[in-house]
């Protein structure tokens, strides 16, 4: 069985109503510990509620979700459930609680009745590990829009959890927030081994991931690598998706005749492409 | 038109947090113009369009809207911020009334319009930012994200204002919302010929919005120009937070490289034009 189990899910906002509306219908994934997955969709596909029913924020209306083999639904096992997967949201304001950095970062652990010494040692940890360590003393709201998120993070990572979902959490940023949060999360990934889920809009944060999920209508429509996923740009036009600017450039010169045999994700690799065509 | 001369703002005069948000900005933006601002988190955007609309006062330096400084009678801000509506990010939550068209109703209602003018006014602003014409009679909860997005812009538009500010407009839509909203938005502009300032972290948006730019940093204008111009000093921007679009940068290098293409090149649509014709022939022009 697979670190996060997800089995024939569905979830219905009013599910007691004469027209029930699914978000979810019947939703499968598998996803392994260590894994970095973009889950892409439009507005309404269901990419929001599927962040909120992984740590068992809401429940599944029918079908199980598992983190390690424990259902999200298990009343008893709560903590354990919401302690291995956190949750960071969008907006960075609606996520602080106390009025200095360290405190809010050590609001997590505290609820999960770590003892001071350690919630001490982790918080520390968690502010260096997010690159925030010489803010501790600082006001929340003092701080830019990525640093309030990479304090969001370091909240989370305080909890020690095995994964993150991060619900947008660069909408609101500017380009250098942007790119702060990212790099966070992708060291996140790789050095600690966290599982990260990663919701987005964006499609060159998506790119980075090691694992593209697309979703529309609460249905998964592809699950494949980036590579896989982004070389097919008439589906994701149809599923009002866009691609990167250069995955763009390539794919209108290939669609003039131009012999493009593969579709680039970043700006040096879609370089590497032109000057291969120039010669 | 609308001008700034020497326009400075300091946050929290006399305690230890004083900050000068805003420096010495002057400058003009011409009736019908689209611009773009731009500049990171804390670059004195947000202060800036503040300033602009009258909703707080310069510490010196003047805003002057068709000659006339707004603060000259400052009973009458309030028509200044009539003449200068300011939609701001995330305006959906600010949604309140019992039933869109009345939520939409309320700022010309506000203006001492009639309850009919103010209610063609509302059509006709729901119309231009495509909220079709049978949700105006639910209530704003009922509406998705984007329908509740359309509806705030339409309220401020529906005041007709002159100076029309967009705070991240498409900030948390999808692409494809994004797309939708941008091209009403142009649309409106070139209808209306109203000035639109438009407040955005895409480079992308802006790059295909916008006549010129206005780039924010450290509370200084550091750059006002025409949108290509702006875009193509990649280090200044990167200077002040910012980066050029992917679009950009690649032709750009490719410029570099030693090919005839436009360096500041804004859309992918201008870049395939470009190319097209260069690698058809199959050889390097220099």
């Amino acid at each position: 069985m697979a670190f996060i189990e997800v089995e024939n899910v569905h979830f219905s906002y009013n599910p007691n109503e004469i027209n029930v509306v699914e978000a979810l219908d019947g939703v499968n994934l598998s996803i392994e510990q260590g894994e970095f997955v973009a889950i892409l969709g439009h507005n309404g596909c269901g990419k929001s509620t599927m962040a909120q029913l992984f740590n068992g924020m809401l429940a599944p209306t029918a079908g199980k979700i598992t983190i390690s083999g424990v259902l999200t639904t298990d009343e008893e096992k709560q903590f354990e459930v919401r302690s291995a997967v956190g949750l960071v949201q969008q907006n960075p304001d609606n996520q602080m609680v106390a009025g200095i950095v360290e405190e809010d970062v050590a609001f997590g652990p505290e609820n999960l009745g770590v003892p001071p010494l350690e919630i001490r040692q982790r918080v520390d940890e968690a502010l260096k590990t997010v690159d925030m360590y010489a803010y501790r003393t600082h006001a929340p709201h003092k701080l830019s829009g990525g640093q309030k998120q990479r304090v969001a993070i370091a909240g989370i990572i305080a909890m020690e959890p095995k994964c993150i979902v991060l619900d947008e959490p660069t909408a609101m940023l500017d380009p250098r927030g942007r790119t702060e949060v990212m790099e966070t999360i992708q060291k996140l990934n790789r050095e600690n081994g966290i599982t990260i889920i990663l919701i987005t809009h964006y499609m060159d944060e998506a790119v980075q991931a090691g694992r593209v999920v697309v979703m529309d209508s609460g249905h998964i429509l592809k699950d494949g690598t980036p590579k896989e996923i982004f070389s097919d740009v008439p589906f994701l036009k149809k599923h009002d998706l866009d691609v990167p600017q250069v995955t763009e450039l390539m794919y209108r010169l290939k669609g003039a005749g131009l012999p493009v045999a593969d579709m680039p994700l970043e700006t040096e690799e879609g370089l590497r492409m032109l000057a291969e065509l120039i010669q | 038109m609308i001008e700034t001369k020497g326009l400075s703002y300091r946050y929290s005069v006399g305690t230890p947090f004083e900050k000068e948000a805003v420096k010495e900005v002057s400058i003009q933006i011409q009736t019908g113009e689209f611009v773009g601002l731009i500049g990171h988190t804390g670059s004195g955007k947000s202060t800036l369009i503040q300033l602009l609309n009258g909703l707080i006062k310069p510490t010196s330096g003047q805003i002057l809207l068709d000659g006339k400084d707004i603060w000259a009678e400052p009973k009458k801000i309030r028509d200044v911020r009539f003449k200068v509506g300011m939609v701001f990010q995330y305006p959906e939550y600010q949604l309140f009334e019992e039933t869109v068209l009345k939520d939409i109703m309320f700022g010309p209602k506000n203006m001492g319009l009639s309850d009919e003018e103010a209610k063609k006014r509302a059509e006709e602003a729901a119309a231009f930012t495509g909220l079709k014409p049978e949700l105006l009679e639910k209530s704003p909860f009922e509406l998705s994200g984007g329908e509740k997005r359309r509806a705030a812009i339409a309220g401020v538009i529906a005041m007709d204002p002159e100076v029309l500010i967009l705070d991240e407009p498409t900030a948390g839509l999808d692409p494809r919302g994004r797309d939708v909203l941008l091209t009403q938005i142009r649309s409106y502009h070139q209808q209306r010929g109203n000035t639109v300032l438009l407040v955005s972290h895409s480079m992308e948006d802006v790059a295909r919005m916008a006549d010129r730019i206005l780039v924010m940093n450290k509370g200084e204008a550091q750059l006002f120009d025409e949108t290509k111009k702006v875009f193509s000093q990649a280090k200044s921007l990167e200077k002040a937070g910012l980066r050029v679009p992917q679009i950009t940068k690649i032709m750009q290098q490719l410029h570099e490289m030693g090919l005839t293409v436009d360096p500041a090149t804004l859309t992918v649509d201008d870049a395939v034009r470009q190319l097209l014709p260069i690698l058809q022939q199959g050889g390097m022009q220099k």
